[in-house]
């Protein structure tokens, strides 16, 4: 499981992300800003699901892997975006709910839900890492022993 | 009424039995401290799964959120559940396959077993230790506030005694089983948890005549119930989605998992399985909470003086005694499921990890396991007896207090050579510190007076995240980035004889790198 210069390199960037976007839902928070803390919600999804598969090389499997990444954040983005619009809207309704109410409840509870672990199994699936993991998990402690 | 009475204490005493069962069981199985702390790292998919969840799924999630959604409306719902089946996505995608290979190659058996070997600082593990008894006993402290809600429901005894007894139950089987008890107490919890989830949460709806029907009244009542920018900020609400959804991956009891599985292979479908039983098992306080509040809205019954009262007393109010007692049961074993959990990482914690970090090494490990097991217990009903707290916020500070200490240590240090000892150590100390205070502040300082939409535990997880990352900066160094390289430099080949001692004397192994490394680091 040796890691490459890019790879570290992509893996500082997703934590230094990670970080700027918590202060700046944190501060969304403080200062009731919704637009802030809305949209730090998906992106924090985004940076810990693409530092998850940040040490898969770059092969053909990883672009589609990435490509099953891009589309999830891009619907979980949306979800959120959407709820963020039509926050203080009250004309627009589903199912008795307001809209911002509804297009969480409805759609994003049954995609998160389901969509994230199905989508787990099929990158674990096309990516052979459980199999790699099973390979690298055998053998004795390596922390040096005097 | 005392027929009914009598039908409740009698499922309930069944179902006990079973579970004290289950731990006489476990107990004559017990051969060493590696099953005690992680159930002999034999676990496959599905009982890991469905153990994963209930033990996640607890006294706080049922019946703390049945009372928060009865108080707050559709918008509790949101902030404490609706991120948190896709938390379990999250942690398998973050740390399923690391932590079980870093699991069998070191001898990791608890989460600061994992800081050891991550860092290798004897102060870093000691304070992950503490960190870990801290938010047991806290995360404890509402799971036994919750059980001696019902224990006082059904014996009618007073809330004082009820929650001793409810608490002693539980230490019990824990106590005798350790994890190989509780995760097949665990397996038997979640599926009755789900089953019940689903029929209550049909019955729920169905006295208030259907979904929109009870929607339509909380509307006509107030619309806040069912706004996201309603009875609570939206801003509020948000920060506590954050908290459970991604606060998830640093869950002990979740983490705990992952080093008992038996292979790697094992995690495919876990989360999906996980995800969806937990999604079904929050319709019970969906459920619960909403026609609660419909029946008060109509004037069927007088808002109930306590929130955490709500579902206990509507189950016997408004469903039958068969109903009413499956569902209580359902209850109790959301409770059990987590406190057993914690009770087994609050002793690995306290005999393993804070006796190892102070330089102890105890002698018949087991025998201590579970002596730590029951001051666990004894110290949660302690502070529940003296917190006046309601559940739901009780266990998010239990909640935030694991997440903000392993959020950037254990998932962010897995991934990134940059994070040091020191970062690590920061993290830990830093926000278990601002926990205690946010929860403390307002019974001391006058001048603390926080916005509305201030949510604590949110907070709590950024701090420990940040204070990793920049303090992490401020103190590279070479070895520090050696001890990353360590986790998952090619193993040397093992030899037949170093497997066998190895196999029977399972903690021999953590025992001497944790002394190796602090003698290393002495120097």
């Amino acid at each position: 499981m040796s890691v490459s210069v890019a790879t570290h390199r992509r893996i500082d960037a997703l934590v230094y992300s990670l970080t700027i976007v918590m202060i700046l839902g944190f501060i969304g928070m403080m200062a009731n800003i919704p637009f802030l803390i809305f949209l730090a919600l998906p992106a924090i999804i985004a940076v810990l699901l693409y530092l998850s598969v940040s040490d898969i090389p770059d092969t053909t499997r990883r672009r589609t892997i990435m490509g099953a990444l891009h589309t999830f954040n891009v619907i979980s983005v949306a979800l959120w975006l959407i709820a963020l619009l039509t926050l203080d809207n009250t004309d627009q309704w589903l199912a008795g709910l307001p809209a911002s109410t509804a297009v969480l409840f409805l759609f994003g509870w049954p995609f998160y839900s389901v969509v994230g672990g199905v989508m787990y199994a099929y990158i674990a699936s096309i990516s052979g890492i459980l199999k790699l993991q099973e390979e690298h998990s055998e053998g004795e402690p390596n922390v040096v022993v005097s | 009424m005392m027929d009914a009475q009598i039908m409740i204490i009698t499922i309930a005493v069944i179902y006990l039995g079973l579970m004290l069962g289950i731990g006489y069981w476990a107990n004559k199985r017990m051969k060493s401290s590696k099953e005690f702390l992680v159930a002999g790292q034999s676990l496959g998919f599905f009982v890991m799964a469905i153990a994963s969840f209930s033990s996640i799924q607890s006294g706080w999630g049922m019946m703390g959120m049945a009372g928060s959604t009865s108080t707050w409306g559709i918008g509790a719902i949101l902030a404490g559940a609706f991120l948190a089946p896709f938390g379990f996505a999250l942690t398998w995608f973050l740390l399923g396959g690391k932590l079980r290979v870093i699991a069998h190659r070191h001898q990791a058996y608890s989460v600061p077993d994992l800081v050891r070997v991550r860092y290798q600082k004897k102060s870093a593990q000691l304070w992950m230790a503490i960190a870990m008894i801290i938010g047991s006993i806290g995360y404890m402290t509402a799971q036994v506030v919750a059980a001696g809600f019902i224990t006082m429901l059904l014996l009618g005894l007073p809330f004082e005694l009820s929650l001793v007894i409810g608490a002693g139950i539980v230490a019990a089987y824990t106590v005798a089983g350790g994890m190989l008890a509780a995760i097949w107490t665990d397996l038997i919890q979640g599926l009755i948890m789900i089953a019940m989830s689903i029929v209550v949460f049909f019955v729920a709806m169905n006295l208030g005549g259907g979904w929109n029907a009870t929607i339509d009244t909380l509307w006509q009542a107030d619309s806040d119930f069912i706004a996201l920018d309603g009875v609570q900020p939206a801003v509020w609400v948000v920060a506590n989605t954050i908290m459970i959804g991604v606060g998830m991956i640093g869950q002990p009891q979740l983490v705990h998992k992952f080093l008992m599985l038996r292979s790697p292979r094992e995690l495919k479908w876990g989360a999906t399985v996980a995800a969806i039983g937990y999604g079904i098992t929050t319709l019970f306080s969906l459920g619960v909470g909403l026609a609660a509040r419909n029946q008060i809205e109509i004037g069927g019954v007088e808002e109930y003086s306590d929130p955490d009262n709500t579902a206990p007393l509507f189950l016997v109010e408004f469903t039958t005694p068969l109903l009413a007692a499956f569902a209580l049961t359902a209850l109790l074993a959301a409770i059990m499921s987590s406190a057993s959990s914690f009770i087994t990482i609050g002793a690995s914690a306290a005999t393993r990890d804070l006796m190892g970090g102070l330089g102890i090494t105890l002698k018949r490990e087991l025998t201590w396991n579970r002596i730590a097991s029951a001051v666990v217990t004894f110290a949660a009903v302690a502070v529940a007896l003296f917190l006046d707290q309601i559940i739901y916020l009780l266990g998010a500070i239990g909640w935030a207090a694991f997440a903000g200490a392993i959020m950037g240590p254990i998932v962010l240090g897995l991934y990134w050579r940059k994070g040091t000892s020191t970062g690590a150590l920061a993290a830990i100390i830093g926000s278990l510190g601002l926990n205690v205070f946010i929860t403390v502040a307002p019974r001391i300082f006058d001048w603390w007076q926080p916005p509305a939409q201030f949510f604590p535990g949110f907070s709590v997880i950024v701090s420990g995240v940040v204070l990793y990352v920049v303090v992490s900066l401020l103190t590279q160094s070479a070895a520090d980035q050696e001890k990353y390289e360590n986790l998952y430099r090619t193993p040397a080949p093992v030899s037949a004889s170093a497997a066998a001692i190895a196999e029977h004397i399972p903690s021999a192994g953590a025992d001497r790198t944790s002394r190796s490394t602090t003698q290393k680091e002495d120097q």
